[in-house]
């Protein structure tokens, strides 16, 4: 998908744009957050995506053999350096309202990591609707979303509850299947290290 | 991975947590709203920052700089980074961070601040801890000057005591209500109140406060605070510890008895504040612990007795400031209560005085009466006693003489003398009285006075000298009562001139914003007089006046009002060369800066390098007065500078207005589809007191979303109903969202008040020749010419449009004449020279055009066309693509160019360019366009077809897209997908926000679907078609007359020819240069028989257009098989299709109608040749066999005759052909 966006094939470009707009804006949201800058958070997210695809732009360079979110990372990040370098020698003083000072970068890598594992984790129960069992994947969305029981959704649904709790690990199981794959995709390597990226983006959420 | 953590995923992603609340927003609407307001207009004493000393890092607030620095805390100035407003940060500080206590009473200010919810008290918003474990807690950020600076400042001890008692009442109210909520503030003095510049004031540090235990009474009604000590028993005070400031502070506090403190130490410190406010002291030094621990208040006390305050006054401090707290007031409250009570004593003593003094002079009227009726009783007592005493006079005198003499001269001392003892004691006491009431009645005044309520003061004042001219005041008082009175009637007097001044200003103001939102659509003269006008009515004749006596009246009224009045000047001087100089010269002496002072200078030259020069310097370096100037002057030259830099100067102070304002105005002046681009500024500009950025802003969105401009001129008429001019702007757009009607009747409506109003005319024109009343429509259009005699560019084209040429092109002239360095202008000339046929000068006026403005492409494609038309085909594809060089940003270049190119038959060119908009603008549906047409052109209909299909993937709503699809679908068969595509461009009108920006794609969509319905027998459904495509383009656009056609084709078919011949005359009337339209109302006359009238027509039109193929057609058909054999002539008609076939040889019909006069000329074979022909060009049809079987048939091959005859289904023959088709049949068998 990435070398097709890369070489211009519209539904490759979409799929890419679809998969990693909400983790660009999420990074840009949060360092400009506060900012006059955030009034461009969405001319930022466009010009990441525009140096992404131009004419020997940047996804000509990914190396498909390393992890596609430390590269995406440093895309996003050059881009608002240069916004801000931009929007600094516009400026030459400090405005009268407000300050323009994007806020410190540490903290913000968390955030940009933050929104890439949310996006695995959507595309995992995205891929998860399609490929799992309908009536588990209704059960991860009880338990979840509404935040019921086990309990309460085998009362709902009038089953034993051990039952239910048991489709509920099966469910489970094919979740984190569907997440290890989607995690497989982005960050290509062994099992082994694939296993441990997975658990690495859901530390993310201790 | 353990299932933990999946779970824990899980949440994550179905349950997400936003980082803020806007987050929240923009993931449900999709956007966030990022907004900035202006700063307030400065406050007395703005906060001062210092650079934040390791200021701590806060998620939500971001630090500024530090505001102050206390005693446990350091207070930051902060950026809500959410909301958007500034704060103010209180952070413990650091070398406290271990003190739990400290902590604990950081913890509880918060939270007392956070519960005491009153105007008077500064409000927190929200407690927090910092990321090294800091509490601290973000509150209003209270600008505005402590009540100690405020009594420093004043002129001296004691004055200004009105305004200071207001203060102090505000502050004992603002103490009572936390009193009554069990908070003791323990620090109050003057600086700690702050008083804003409205006078509100807020009692502020809450740090040594002291929640009262919850045991005390408190009213029912009231809850009492709670914070985390007072959650937590015997956790109250350290005992002994001294907190406060000792100039204020109640023995008890000074002593440290902690356990002593209540209210009562809260009231000592506002008697300590009253005693300031009244002697300009407080009770004991600054650091005098001692003297308060001792309630040392000899020397204060004395200070009060000496002030000359009111008596109650005086008391009510000794009250508050009693060294025993039992002696005290309870509380705040009870204070609160006695100085409203003395406030209101002091009201009723003045409400008093009047009444006295309405008393006095009526007393005094009932005394004049008595006395006037006393002298006349007297007089006529004496009368009386006169003539008794004439009557005994005689009788008596001798003898009574001496006697009586005495005892009226006893009786006259003992009368008098009485009298004299008891009016004297009585005006003693009254002058007293009155002397007292007079003087509280001047002090009243003055207070008032100098509060600036002249008004007041005024009324007050001439109470008392009412009072001391009928009370029998003495003459010290009565003096100073006549004194004051006469400095407030100067007072009122100045006060009354200075609000018909302001009124005055306002109303030129608003003025010469009107004069300004008019400016660009009206003549210079027009502008010139309205100006001159506008100025004489402020009183300011420009002619007669110098401009030093100009500016110094306008500089009288204040820096702000000479900017905006010198700003017009400015737009004058573009407008009014004769009087540039003087205008520039009084624009500079009215609002002298240096910058502005340079910019004129270049103005007053027309020196346009060194405008385009100071364009080109940092924005950042001027002032928004000085951008707004620049960017006023470059828009009135060169419209493309003018949109460069205001984006700059805007991204430089993004608030601004007027910068705002004009960005929008010249970007949406720009070009053609510009104006969605000018909407941001001008919405950022948009203020409900705004007329002239709503103006703007509506005309902008004219061009985009019709039914939105109909909504902001809906607004903006709401603010000025009376505007007419607004009103027409209404109508305007109303026409534009296609609401006839109404757009019609409010534009009326306007005329019927404002007859004046050009633009109404213009616009009523245009709505009326849309409309097909012509006459009416010419008869608005002159009235406009009238009243705008210069011809703005819209009137020039209305009158073009008109068939006006002999006017419109000398009001390009006249245009040029006034505004020669305008580029737009001499290509609006150059445009009417080259349609008017005058090449060579088209050419030399748009060379001017270019030469003037280099980076013009309007310049440029209107030289492009008249070279084009010239014959000059490469220069003007240079010209062309060198347009497209300079602004490859805009798509419209690329279009022009592939229409040029299509336009001179160089396909392969219009690909070229066509795959280069294709790179450059990948999303965009113009390039797959424009190379559809190329390849539509090209005959490579496969190729054409994909690239319509790609174009509408990117823009699966484009109209235009959809309709040529149609076109090419339509051509290579497959009727009903070019019908779907008819459909869809119908379904996307219906939907658009500006449908008339696709009424030319519409009608074109609706005159091809209508085809294919009759081609497949839907009548009903073509005549709606096109019913309604007629209403949608009046009478005067370009497809109007085949859309009639078409609908007269469709009448016929539906069998209502006489319909079908009055709407083909129709068509025919309104392009009578068209030769289709005569091939088809000739073509309906001879299949109804009316084979005279169609001669006439179609030989008249053949006379005009002797090589069209289809007029040649007709007429040799019409030669061949004409109803009326007299008619007929197969010789003139084989000559014809002759000519016809040379013409265009490709032509099957041409090789059909040949073949067909053979067979009657007998030229058979010939005619078998052109048959055949027919058919390898345009396959085979039952015309085709009929004519081949009528040729078989003359040649002698009457089987072959028979058996082609036999293939034809004259079901499918029109009534000519069927004719045609008898004729051969009878003459075969």
């Amino acid at each position: 998908m990435i070398r097709g966006a890369a070489e211009g094939r519209s539904s490759d470009r979409e799929e890419f744009a679809r998969r990693y707009v909400p983790v660009v804006r999420a990074y840009l949201g949060a360092r400009w957050r506060g900012t006059q800058l955030a009034q461009q958070v969405e001319d930022g997210v466009q010009e990441v995506f525009l140096d992404c695809f131009k004419e020997e732009g940047a996804l000509r360079r990914v190396d498909p053999a390393r992890p596609f979110r430390a590269f995406l990372f440093g895309v996003v990040r050059n881009v608002a350096l240069r916004v801000e370098e931009r929007q600094a020698r516009r400026r030459e003083q400090p405005a009268e309202s407000g300050a323009d000072f994007p806020a410190a970068d540490p903290g913000l890598s968390e955030v940009f990591d933050r929104a890439w594992a949310l996006a695995l984790l959507e595309e995992a129960v995205a891929r998860h609707r399609t490929t799992g069992d309908g009536r588990r994947v209704e059960l991860l969305r009880l338990r979840f979303e509404e935040d019921l029981p086990v309990r309460e959704i085998a009362a709902r649904w009038g089953e034993d509850p051990a039952r239910v709790h048991k489709e509920y690990a099966r469910a489970r199981e094919e979740f984190k299947r569907a997440l290890l794959d989607v995690v497989a995709f982005h960050h290509p390597g062994s099992p082994g290290e694939v296993e441990r990226e997975c658990e690495r983006l859901l530390d993310l959420f201790a | 991975m353990d299932d933990e953590k999946v779970e824990r995923g899980l949440k994550a992603v179905f349950r997400r947590q936003p980082e803020s609340v806007l987050d929240v927003i923009e993931r449900l609407v999709g956007s966030s709203a990022r907004v900035f307001l202006r700063e307030a207009p400065e406050e007395d004493a703005p906060v001062v920052l210092t650079p934040a000393e390791a200021a701590p890092d806060d998620p939500r607030y971001q630090m500024q700089g530090e505001i102050a620095r206390g005693g446990v805390g350091v207070v930051y100035q902060g950026r809500d980074r959410d909301l958007g407003r500034t704060v103010a940060l209180k952070v413990l500080r650091k070398e406290y961070a271990e003190h739990a206590h400290i902590r604990q009473r950081f913890v509880e200010e918060a939270q007392i601040g956070g519960q005491l919810q009153h105007p008077g008290i500064v409000p927190v918003y929200g407690l927090g801890v910092q990321e090294d474990g800091r509490p601290c807690f973000a509150m209003k950020l209270v600008k505005g000057r402590t009540l100690a600076a405020l009594l420093q400042a004043r002129d001296g001890a004691g004055a200004e005591q009105r305004r200071f008692l207001s203060l102090f009442e505000q502050v004992c109210q603002t103490v009572a209500y936390a009193h009554a909520r069990g908070v003791i503030h323990r620090d109050l003095k003057p600086s700690n109140v702050m008083v804003g510049a409205f006078g509100e004031v807020q009692v502020v540090d809450w740090g040594f406060a002291k929640v009262l235990a919850r045991t005390e009474e408190r009213p029912p009604d009231v809850s009492v605070i709670a914070t985390v000590r007072s959650e937590r028993e015997g956790s109250q005070s350290v005992a002994g510890a001294v907190m406060g400031t000792p100039a204020y502070m109640a023995p008890e506090q000074a002593l440290g008895q902690v356990d002593l403190l209540d209210e009562r130490a809260d009231v000592f410190a506002l008697g300590a504040i009253l005693c300031e406010i009244l002697t300009g002291q407080p009770p004991y030094e600054p650091n005098d612990l001692v003297a308060a621990a001792q309630g040392l208040l000899g020397a204060p006390l004395e200070r009060l007795e000496r002030c000359g305050a009111e008596a109650e006054l005086v008391a009510l401090a000794r009250r508050c400031l009693a060294p025993d707290r039992g002696a005290r007031p309870h509380d705040a409250a009870e204070v609160a209560a006695a100085i409203a009570a003395i406030h209101a004593a002091a009201e009723e003593r003045v409400r008093q005085a009047e009444i006295e003094a309405v008393e006095t002079r009526a007393r005094a009227e009932r005394a004049r009466v008595r006395t006037v009726q006393e002298r006349a009783r007297v007089d006529r007592e004496r009368a009386r006693a006169a003539a008794e005493e004439a009557r005994g006079r005689a009788a008596r005198q001798a003898r009574r003489r001496s006697l009586a003499v005495a005892a009226a001269l006893f009786v006259a001392i003992a009368v008098t003398g009485g009298i004299y003892t008891l009016s004297a004691r009585e005006r003693e006491a009254r002058s007293r009285r009155t002397g007292a009431q007079v003087a509280a009645l001047l002090q009243e005044a003055q207070l008032l006075r100098s509060r600036g309520e002249t008004a007041a003061a005024h009324a007050a004042a001439h109470n008392a000298l009412g009072l001391a001219r009928g009370g029998g005041a003495d003459h010290r008082i009565l003096g100073e009562a006549l004194d004051l009175m006469t400095a407030l009637e100067g007072d009122l007097r100045l006060a009354e001139q200075e609000a018909a001044q302001a009124a005055s200003d306002a109303a030129l103001l608003e003025r010469l914003e009107w004069i300004r939102m008019l400016e660009s659509e009206s003549a210079a003269a027009w502008v010139d007089r309205e100006c001159l006008a506008a100025l004489e009515s402020y009183g300011l004749d420009f002619l007669e006046s110098t401009p030093e006596e100009v500016a110094a009246r306008l500089r009288s009224r204040g820096e702000v009002f000479a900017f905006e009045v010198a700003l017009t000047l400015n737009l004058w001087a573009a407008r009014a060369p004769e009087r540039k100089e003087r205008l520039l010269e009084t624009a500079k002496l009215a609002d002298p800066d240096p910058w502005r002072d340079r910019l004129r200078d270049v103005l007053a030259r027309d020196a346009l390098d060194e405008l385009h020069a100071l364009a080109q310097e940092p924005a950042s370096e001027l002032s928004p007065q000085s951008a707004a100037l620049l960017g006023a002057a470059l828009l009135s030259v060169d419209l493309h500078a003018a949109a460069k830099f205001l984006r700059r100067a805007v991204r430089r102070y993004p608030g601004d207005v007027w910068l705002n304002y004009s960005a929008g105005r010249a970007i949406g002046y720009l070009r053609q589809g510009a104006a969605l681009q000018s909407v941001p500024y001008l919405r950022a500009a948009l203020a409900p007191e705004g007329r002239e950025i709503h103006h703007v802003l509506g005309q902008a969105l004219e061009r985009i979303d019709a039914h939105e401009a109909v909504a902001v001129w809906e607004q903006a008429l709401r603010r000025w109903p009376d505007d007419t001019h607004l009103t027409i702007h209404l109508g305007a757009a109303l026409l534009e969202a296609r609401r006839y009607d109404e757009g019609l009747a409010k534009v009326r409506e306007a005329l019927a008040r404002a007859p004046k109003d050009w633009w109404g005319h213009d616009v009523l024109s245009r709505e009326l020749l849309r409309r097909g009343e012509r006459e009416e429509a010419r008869r608005e259009a002159l009235v406009a010419l009238e009243l705008a005699p210069q011809y703005t560019f819209g009137l020039i084209q209305l009158l073009r449009d008109l068939g006006y040429r002999s006017k419109a092109l000398p009001g390009a002239r006249a245009l040029v004449a006034q505004q020669p360095l305008s580029s737009e202008t001499r290509a609006i000339l150059a445009d009417l020279l080259w349609r008017a046929g005058d090449l060579e000068a088209a050419i030399g006026e748009a060379k001017a055009a270019v030469r003037l403005e280099p980076t013009s492409t309007f310049a440029l494609a209107t030289l492009a066309e008249a070279l084009l038309a010239s014959g000059r085909r490469e220069e003007a594809l240079v010209t062309q693509r060198r347009a497209l060089e300079l602004d490859p940003s805009d798509e419209d270049q690329f279009t022009r160019l592939t229409s040029m190119l299509m336009g001179v038959g160089d396909f392969d060119g219009a690909e070229e360019i066509a795959r280069e908009a294709i790179r450059r603008y990948p999303d965009a549906a113009n390039g797959y366009n424009a190379l559809g047409n190329a390849l539509h052109a090209k005959g490579s209909r496969e190729e054409a077809l994909a690239a319509y299909r790609e174009g509408l993937e990117k823009e699966p709503d484009s109209a235009l897209l959809h309709y040529n699809l149609g076109n090419c679908l339509g051509l290579a068969g497959d009727g009903k997908a070019a019908e779907a595509a008819y459909r869809r461009v119908l379904e996307i009108s219906r939907a658009s926000p500006n449908p008339r920006a696709l009424d030319t794609v519409e009608l074109g969509a609706r005159n091809n679907l209508a085809g294919r319905l009759m081609l497949t027998g839907r009548w009903e459904e073509a005549v709606e078609i096109l019913q309604r495509a007629l209403a949608i383009a009046g009478e005067e656009h370009e497809y109007t007359a085949h859309i009639l056609a078409n609908l007269g084709e469709t009448h016929y078919r539906a069998g209502d020819p006489e319909r079908s011949i009055e709407l083909r005359r129709r068509a025919l009337a309104l392009r009578p240069g068209d030769p289709e339209m005569h091939r088809v109302l000739g073509a309906v006359l001879a299949e109804t028989g009316r084979y005279g009238e169609a001669t006439a027509v179609l030989g008249e039109a053949l006379s005009r257009f002797p090589r069209n193929p289809s007029l040649l057609n007709e007429l040799a058909w019409f030669l061949t098989t004409c109803g009326d054999w007299s008619r007929r002539d197969p010789h003139e008609a084989a000559r014809l299709a002759r000519l016809l076939v040379e013409v265009d040889p490709s032509n099957a019909n041409g090789w059909g109608t040949l073949g067909a006069a053979l067979c009657c000329t007998g030229e058979f074979e010939e005619a078998e040749r052109a048959v055949r022909r027919s058919i390898e060009i345009g396959g085979i049809d039952a015309f085709d066999l009929a004519i081949l079987a009528r040729a078989q048939h003359g040649r002698g091959l009457v089987e072959e005759a028979r058996r082609t005859l036999d293939r034809v289904d004259p079901a499918t023959l029109h009534v000519e052909a069927r004719r045609y088709y008898e004729e051969a049949r009878e003459v075969i068998q």
